[in-house]
């Protein structure tokens, strides 16, 4: 039995071997609504670098990051960067009194069923993906600290300056 | 005759079995913990929030919707132990018993497979309801009393030597939470019962020459207990670093009724988790579990013979297999017991489980 019990819990190991990271990868589509209610999708931004953002009112770290993100933004949008920042798992409510004390000119998406969320396949808040402009993700972060503004500029840089 | 009730002309109702229950419930809180935490828990540190979705499981308990888990449970119950060691069964015979008046009852084995359906729905972030359905198989053998610890009891009649096999619908659990209270929803309460569903009725197979045949086995060695119980509890979860969160749970069971002069003593389970969120595909989970069991209670109870505080430490893994599929299986072994009397426990016990997300 203790033999049948191993051997169980080392095949339900096995899968996670088969799965790659997803940097490399070509960043799935989506398509959800703004706070306004307009559909937007990822593949309507192809030709830019997009910086994705996976964020919740409710979770601190994004609280302090959204600020930084739209002075990124103010900074680079004139050069073809564009930041979506998709808002996953909180009240309508409590989304639209953070955006009332905390507004940013980027893009908010809400992700209601978290199916975009599933596709990105993260577990952290906040998370970012930075995707070049042929669609495919380029760099991944987990959480916010201030230290990573400086490699998301440089990142971002480099990749607006890439045809 | 060492238990003065209508079973006196049958195999006397055995003793050992609240610690398998004991085992058994705490494992399954084990379970059921990462059941309820199936959802988000949003543990926060000062860089991220883990999105705890194993505690297990995707994105459950605050996403709407209907999610199934199959699990199965395995313990083997082949050690005496009395107090806080392990005794030879040939000293377990020789305690005396002042319930009954005679030396202790020896049992050889418990086997026990416990086959789970888990339902869950969460009508949205706040609200939830758990229904947890039990099949039993049990195996169980018994020497009865005036045994050498080896040999069959040679008391007679009274004996109490006997097989029985059990395999029926356990007490099926149902649980409400609510998690409202926060933005983050990382705090909420629980509460629920325990139904009778599971038959307190089955018999065994007497080996006792003296007085052959079927004859009913002990309330605790029944799929149910026969008692509606009430469970309440809470629970909180919190980060202590981007990719590493924890949990704590406390859970309360009390039967609010007894049933042949039988009543469960009351538990408490504490929980205490830690699971690390680093790793895309698999979480692994460590967790120790306290259980402070009071005696049953009841003519038809061993009250000698029940209840006691233990300790285990749980480690466990979930593998997500799919967007909806994710596998998990735990180990619960035993770093503390005080067992009241003389009690039959296992040396470790194991889950395996499945669990689909629609």
């Amino acid at each position: 039995m203790k033999i049948i019990l191993i051997a169980l819990l080392f095949a339900v190991t096995l899968p996670v071997f088969a799965n790659a990271g997803q940097v490399g990868t070509s960043a799935p589509d989506f398509n959800l609504v703004d706070v306004n209610g307009k559909v937007v999708t990822l593949k309507q931004f192809r030709g830019k670098v997009v910086f994705l953002d996976f964020w919740a009112p409710w979770c601190d770290p994004c609280r302090e990051e959204l600020p930084a993100l739209d002075a990124l933004y103010k900074k680079y949008s004139n050069d073809g960067l564009e930041i979506i920042g998709i808002d996953i798992d909180s009240s309508e409510k409590l989304l639209t009194e953070f955006l009332q004390k905390v507004p940013v000119t980027f893009t908010i998406l809400i992700d209601k069923k978290n199916v975009v969320r599933r596709g990105y396949s993260f577990r952290t808040l906040p998370t970012a993906f930075i995707i070049g402009k042929d669609g495919v993700i380029r760099y991944m972060q987990m959480g916010f600290g201030k230290e990573f503004l400086q490699m998301y500029d440089k990142e971002i840089d480099g990749l607006l300056k890439r045809q | 005759m060492r238990v003065k009730t209508y079973f006196a002309q049958q195999v006397r109702p055995k003793k050992l079995m609240r610690v398998l229950l004991n085992g058994v419930a705490t494992l399954s809180m084990t379970v059921l913990t990462l059941l309820l935490f199936s959802g988000d828990a949003r543990a926060c540190a000062s860089c991220g929030c883990t999105l705890s979705s194993d505690w297990e499981n995707e994105q459950l308990s605050c996403t709407p919707g209907l999610k199934l888990d199959f699990r199965w449970d395995y313990l083997d119950q082949d050690q005496l132990r009395s107090g806080t060691k392990a005794i030879s069964p040939a000293t377990a015979s020789q305690i005396p018993n002042p319930q009954t008046g005679t030396n202790e009852e020896i049992e050889k084995y418990t086997v026990n497979n416990y086959f789970t359906m888990g339902i869950d729905y969460s009508t949205g972030r706040d609200w939830g309801v758990n229904v947890q359905v039990p099949w039993i198989n049990r195996n169980h053998s018994t020497l009865g009393t005036e045994s050498d610890g080896y040999t069959a009891g040679v008391e007679g009649p009274d004996g109490g030597q006997y097989n029985s096999h059990t395999s029926s619908l356990g007490d099926i659990k149902v649980l409400g939470r609510y998690q409202g209270f926060l933005p983050r929803h990382n705090i909420g309460i629980l509460f629920g019962l325990k139904l009778p569903t599971g038959s307190h009725t089955d018999t065994g197979t007497s080996t006792d020459p003296a007085a052959p045949g079927q004859v009913p086995i002990d309330p605790g060695l029944q799929p149910g207990t026969g008692t509606t119980d009430a469970i309440v509890g809470a629970y909180y979860t919190d980060g202590l670093s981007l990719n590493l969160a924890y949990f704590a749970q406390a859970l309360y069971q009390k039967a609010l009724d007894s049933r042949d002069q039988y009543k469960p003593g009351e538990a408490l389970n504490l929980t205490l988790g830690l699971l690390y969120a680093g790793f895309s595909n698999f979480s692994p989970l460590l967790q120790l579990n306290y259980r402070y069991v009071v005696h049953d209670e009841g003519a038809t109870a061993d009250q000698i013979n029940t209840g006691g505080t233990l300790l285990y430490i749980s480690p466990g893994l979930t593998v997500s297999v799919s967007q909806q599929i994710a596998v998990y299986g735990f180990v619960q072994v035993p770093v503390y017991q005080y067992l009241n009397g003389v009690q039959l426990a296992p040396r470790y016990t194991a889950s395996l489980g499945v669990r689909y997300s629609f």
